[in-house]
């Protein structure tokens, strides 16, 4: 059941039906049972590692709560009697335990995961080395190929969950069936955006009163989402392959062509698909966290990366960076050197090490090839240039008379921000690091003459579809400079009925007819023949 | 709590801390910024910061930023 | 005020519907001035209910029968159900579709398909005979019945999901012609004044000697029990060819299948001496289908057929019959 699908929609109806009908009380139950049927009609053998992890999640969760009421209750029960290094000892002896339960759960989980995950590229390294090396080719075999539908998303969700448990930043939710669906909800489980308990739970648990408001607001927004993916995305994806599955024939501006076209269609996929998914959230009087906000108007890769799948990247902040740049060895080390007269290294030591492993690990998270951990890499080492270089930049930039916060500066980093992103995602559209660093080569070297006609017969992207993509780019580039003022629904919802008719009617046939999906028309097959 | 809002002066002059109250949602502070002022405090009033007082709600104000400083102090 | 409100939605729905129905018959194919016969199945339901025979079966029917000089010379009302390629599975819902809409004096089936595999998809014909039909169980059936592996019941249901990617030829006809009513096919007869004659005079059958497939049968006998169970004539025929793919055992299959029923079948092969079709001015394509002077032939033919072994009504005294077949017949 894909989110672009009659049968995804008749789902939703169904589920919006039953989920405004029934009592307010039992909302959340209509909730669950349907993320569940959702969860099991996708791949049903797949939910037995979604139970794990609800369940392990769980049973940790009541462990670590549990060690800390035992503790308030032992510490309030002997106030008196117990000195002051004693309660300090003994609360170190909770959190002794806390650790281990959180620890036990948190290898399971991303043991799952990461076996799920990288096991078949382990085993794929380690034949073609035994070949290599000693011409073994008695083979490792693989193991099943699908990873489960979103466990890359509810593991981290959930883990998040259980480390805010641990640090008591929430009390836990003791309703197991409550906590499924946090675990569980269907809007969510096919690619983020990874919810925090805070934010979502609430939501999920509470009653809700049928507004009409939620339903059309979340119906824009599941037809701009549509619009993104299957006018834009989908469009452009036969294009980017066959470019890049023949580099060489095509040449450094088909090329270029391809990595543009890449962006637009990851972004239109992946940003998409989150609207949708907002939208469909919004339905049941649900507002999930955002995940995009305009990224291509970044003005650096680190503002970029806020603004870009930004729940992984806070994810990434709050349970690796931080925890990571308060570490005692990483601090000691940063110290060390700011008494040995590196006052400015010192200071950074502790930002960039973490770092490291952020984006060794965002680069894992994306896939699990070599590439995507250089690509991980790049970004990292951008990142650190661009706060290295901040000064000369400065420099440069007030030699030229110019104004940082100019038109002509910020749209001037807007642009490098965005080809510098597009560039990385070679790594994305290439199989490995050296075709990627191929097709970049050629970019620049490779300068054939570039024959439109080409694109529109060899590249599985006819004139009419060309024109169709870049009106729809253009019109989601002035979409998104209208955003940067405020929510673009609520402008709409501001208007004349007629003119709200007229919008909707407009998206409606731009998604319907425009979308790319379905199997093409050949007129000549309809002509009558023989039969 | 004057001498935080220095500390916090030196990372970006320009903010008005007496009036800020969204220091981390408003992205006036990037996680770059928090990990330096992290270190400033952890030199400067001898206190040690773990990871579970790495939360927005503990920096997202100068005076959230003195009631951490308060509490560890105090232990 | 509640009236209001009620009328303010039902304006909204109805503008809803005007505006997705427009959309949709911009995007479909118009099949005006060509391949008429993607027109047969939705001119239908305009003259349903004078139409006492209906005619099922494949494209040698709809280029063979016309319905005016049956009209002409029996008074007989007719109408064509044939579509090109059309199995019997289809034909069995065009029947069922078609006692719902007004129920017939006789159902003629002609066999001509029932040789093709009882797998056989054809995507387009599918399209063309089930697109214009209305909106019901018979359409639902007949779709699941036709579908290929990779079709979509809700691409039939909302033929946009199909056709969307017309865009790319749409021409300014499409929207002239979007609500285009009229009729442009005589009661399902699409006229053909090619002529391609046939080269080898005498027939001989050359089709492989094979039992037809139980899933043809299945459907041809289920659509004389329909007729049958709504107390309807039937008469199960071949229409008349020069086209060698065919074999006498299929013949006698079906001849020994509809027995049961009491029913004779006529395969008008072996009759052309008394029709007197003349395969050298006759056929547009070698024998494979009658082109309009053939067509004319057999009807004549066809008219007297009928008139004598079953029970249909002489409409030519009745006004209203006078008057829409006026109007048929002038439409062209």
């Amino acid at each position: 059941m894909s989110f672009a699908s009659m049968g995804f929609a008749f789902f939703v109806t169904v589920v919006i039906v039953i989920f405004y009908i029934v009592p307010a009380k039992f909302q959340w139950v209509v909730l669950l049972a349907a993320s569940w049927y959702f969860y099991g009609y996708y791949s049903f053998n797949d939910l037995v590692y979604i139970i794990i992890t609800t369940v392990s999640a769980y049973v940790c969760a009541a462990l670590i709560e549990n060690a800390r009421i035992r503790q308030d209750a032992y510490l309030k029960d002997n106030a008196e009697t117990l000195s002051k290094e004693d309660r300090k000892e003994y609360k170190a002896r909770t959190k002794k335990h806390q650790r281990l339960f959180l620890i036990c759960t948190l290898v399971l989980n991303f043991g799952i995961l990461a076996y799920l995950k990288y096991a078949n590229i382990t085993i794929a390294y380690i034949n073609m080395y035994r070949l290599k090396w000693f011409g073994d080719t008695d083979f490792i075999p693989f193991i099943r190929v699908l990873l489960p539908l979103g466990i890359s998303f509810y593991t981290f969700q959930t883990m998040g969950y259980l480390i805010d448990i641990y640090y008591g930043k929430y009390a836990r939710e003791r309703n197991f069936l409550k906590f499924a669906l946090y675990v569980s909800f269907f809007p969510q489980i096919v690619q983020g955006p990874i919810s925090r308990f805070g934010q979502l739970a609430p939501q999920l648990y509470s009653p809700k009163k049928y507004d009409f408001n939620n339903i059309r607001s979340g119906f824009y927004r599941i037809m701009w989402g549509l619009f993104k993916k299957l006018v834009i995305a989908d469009r452009l994806a036969g294009y980017v392959t066959s470019v890049m599955s023949q580099k060489e024939y095509f040449g450094g501006f088909y090329i270029l062509l391809a990595v543009f076209f890449y962006s637009m269609q990851i972004y239109g996929d992946f940003s998409g698909g989150i609207d949708i998914a907002s939208g469909v959230a919004e339905m049941f009087g649900i507002r999930l966290t955002e995940n995009f906000e305009r990224p291509f108007f970044s003005k650096s890769i680190s503002e970029y990366w806020q603004r870009w799948h930004i729940t992984l990247g806070t994810w990434f902040k709050d349970y690796i960076f931080y925890p990571l740049s308060v570490n005692k060895k990483i601090l000691k080390l940063g110290k060390r050197l700011r008494e040995h007269g590196h006052e400015s290294l010192g200071k950074r030591i502790p930002i960039y090490i973490p770092m490291l492993f952020v984006w060794i690990l965002t680069g894992m998270w994306h896939g699990s090839e070599s590439r995507f951990v250089v690509w991980g890499l790049f970004n990292y080492v951008f990142i650190v240039l661009g706060t290295e270089l901040e000064g000369v930049s400065a420099r440069i930039t007030g030699r030229l008379r110019l104004r940082e916060s100019g038109t002509l500066m910020k749209s001037y980093r807007a642009f490098k921000t965005f080809w510098l992103m597009s560039f990385l995602r070679l790594f994305d559209i290439n199989q490995t690091p050296s075709d990627a660093f191929r097709a970049f080569r050629l970019i620049f070297t490779d300068w054939r003459t570039f024959d439109i006609v080409k694109v529109y017969e060899q590249l599985s992207l006819p004139q009419e579809d060309f024109i169709v993509a870049a009106a729809a780019i253009v019109i989601l580039f002035v979409f998104e400079l209208i955003q940067r003022k405020g929510s673009v629904r609520e402008r709409i919802f501001a208007m004349p009925v007629a003119c709200q008719w007229v919008i909707l009617s407009v998206l409606f046939v731009a998604v319907s007819v425009f979308g790319y999906y379905g199997p093409g028309y050949d007129a000549s097959a309809f002509i009558y023949g023989a039969f | 709590m004057d001498r935080i809002i220095e500390i916090l002066r030196e990372i970006h002059p320009e903010t008005d801390y007496e009036n800020e109250t969204h220091l981390i949602d408003n992205r006036i502070f990037d996680s770059f910024d928090v990990v330096t002022l992290v270190g400033e405090l952890m030199d400067e009033y001898d206190i040690e910061i773990t990871a579970e007082h790495m939360i927005p709600e503990n920096f997202n104000s100068a005076s959230a930023i003195y009631a951490l400083v308060q509490s560890l102090e105090e232990e | 005020m509640r009236t209001k409100r009620v009328l303010t939605v039902i304006f909204k729905i109805v503008l809803i519907v005007l505006m997705y129905e427009t959309l949709t018959r911009i995007m479909m194919p118009k099949y005006i001035f060509e391949n008429q016969d993607g027109r047969i199945t939705r001119e239908y339901y305009s003259s349903a209910k004078y139409d006492d025979v209906i005619f099922v079966g494949s494209s040698t029917v709809f280029s063979g029968i016309d319905p005016a000089i049956l009209w002409n010379d029996a008074g007989i009302s007719s109408y064509i159900r044939a579509n090109a390629s059309q199995p019997m599975w289809i034909s069995y819902y065009m029947v069922e579709d078609a006692v719902r809409c007004h129920k017939p004096e006789l159902v003629c089936i002609d066999t001509t398909f029932i040789k093709y595999e009882d797998d056989y998809v054809e995507e387009p014909s599918t399209r063309k005979a089930l697109d214009g039909m209305r909106l019901s169980p018979s359409k639902i059936g007949a779709v699941n019945a036709s579908m290929g592996e990779d079709e979509k019941m809700i691409e039939y249901i909302i033929p946009l999901f199909r056709f969307h990617t017309r865009w790319k030829e749409l021409t300014w006809n499409d929207i002239r012609y979007a609500w285009y009513n009229k009729k442009v096919t005589l009661n399902g007869f699409i006229e053909d004044d090619e002529i391609d004659p046939v080269t080898e005079p005498e027939l001989i059958y050359t089709a492989e000697a094979k039992e037809l497939g139980p899933r043809n049968m299945e459907y041809l006998c289920r659509t004389i029990e329909l007729c049958q169970e709504n107390g309807i004539e039937v008469m199960v025929f071949k229409m008349p060819s020069h086209s060698s793919n065919w074999n006498a055992v299929y013949d006698e299959q079906i001849a020994e299948a509809v027995s049961r029923y009491k029913i004779d079948y006529i395969n008008f092969d072996g009759l052309n001496d008394e029709i007197g079709i003349d395969y050298s001015t006759d056929t547009p394509d070698a024998g494979s289908h009658l082109n309009s002077s053939g067509a004319y032939r057999f009807s004549a033919y066809l008219a007297d057929y009928i008139t004598e072994r079953f029970d249909v009504t002489d409409r030519r005294n009745d006004e209203q019959y006078v008057k829409y077949w006026n109007r048929n017949t002038n439409s062209l």
